[in-house]
């Protein structure tokens, strides 16, 4: 009678344990799936909400204008170092404090990385991309 | 079941061992691009880990570590042995085998953990989420470890490959269908 009661419920456990699993891993899947759908067609939106509500909120909380340069400041600085598209964007919230985070690809097909800050636009590093 | 064979893999562990496989699989190729399919197969990989250590634990007898952990000799011993043919047959998992799942479940680990720390840091989400702000080294020493033991992994899949055939071939089973069908000859 007592091992009967242990066969039933180490039969109970897997069956808990294997649903758990495939249940875990089917949605997870299909929520990955999804979001890389999204990727392709949204250019990161949903991975990125995050940060620009964050971001957001930092622009909005600043005193006025002139407290950080504009987008316009920047790109105009970033294309002096740089010649090419500019690939992305984003004002970041970094240890020195606020900066603008540029990605401008090069004409011979190299990516440069600049960091300026926010409020002097001052060129803070410079990274070429692999 | 034929009458001479035995079930040795529980559902769990089979349902693991090819969830593994695939998730795995998706994390490691999405590696570079698709972060967000990459961050949920990485999560679906962690949790498996997790059940299957504490599996190791409560699960059936071939399940469990006690079943499967040997002495680095006696790994040693086994591996000389199937050098030379003469290998015995185990119904659960060999020493070799016993010791490479370990060695992958601490390599999966570290590749999930870190993984998961560095999406932390860089991009303030994820469980981790509190670490964003580390200082960029921090970072990047992640994302490298991360690599290394994602790798590495890769290496521990090709020698795992190889023991199952170079056993299969020794003792006349086909080791792949067991891990479908749970059963091995008695």
């Amino acid at each position: 009678m007592k091992l009967m009661n242990r066969e039933v419920h180490l039969d109970v456990k897997v069956v808990v344990f294997s649903v758990i699993a495939l249940v875990g891993v089917a949605t997870l899947l299909a929520i990955g799936l999804g979001g890389a759908g999204n990727e392709r067609s949204g250019d990161n939106e949903e991975v990125h909400e995050y940060h620009e509500y964050k971001e957001r909120a930092v622009v909005r909380s600043l005193a006025g204008p002139g407290d950080i340069l504009s987008l316009e400041q920047i790109l105009h600085n970033a294309r002096q170092q740089h010649a090419g598209r500019v690939l992305e964007i984003e004002l970041e919230e970094q240890r020195t404090g606020l900066a603008y985070e540029v990605e401008i690809l090069g004409d011979s097909g190299e990516v440069w990385e600049m960091n300026f800050d926010a409020r002097s636009g001052a060129l803070l590093e410079e990274v070429e991309e692999d | 079941m034929e009458q001479n064979e035995v079930r040795v893999w529980d559902p769990f562990v089979r349902i693991f061992h090819w969830s593994l496989v695939l998730t795995f699989t998706v994390a490691y190729l999405t590696g570079e691009e698709l972060e967000f399919l990459h961050n949920n197969t990485g999560y679906a990989v962690l949790g498996l880990v997790v059940l299957r250590i504490v599996w190791g634990f409560i699960g059936p007898r071939y399940a469990r570590f006690r079943d499967f952990v040997y002495s680095p000799a006696e790994v040693r011993g086994f591996l000389r042995d199937t050098l030379g043919q003469r290998a015995r047959r185990y119904l659960g998992h060999n020493p070799a085998g016993g010791a490479m799942i370990v060695v992958m479940l601490l390599s999966l680990l570290a590749t999930t953990v870190t993984g998961i720390a560095y999406l932390g840091i860089e991009d303030g989400t994820g469980p981790l989420a509190m670490l964003a702000g580390s200082p960029e080294w921090a970072g990047e020493m992640l994302e490298e470890i991360h690599e290394f033991f994602a790798n590495l992994m890769v290496l521990l899949v090709v020698v795992h490959i190889i023991g199952v055939i170079v056993e299969s071939r020794l003792h006349h089973e086909n080791l792949v269908k067991a891990m479908f069908n749970g059963r091995k000859r008695a």
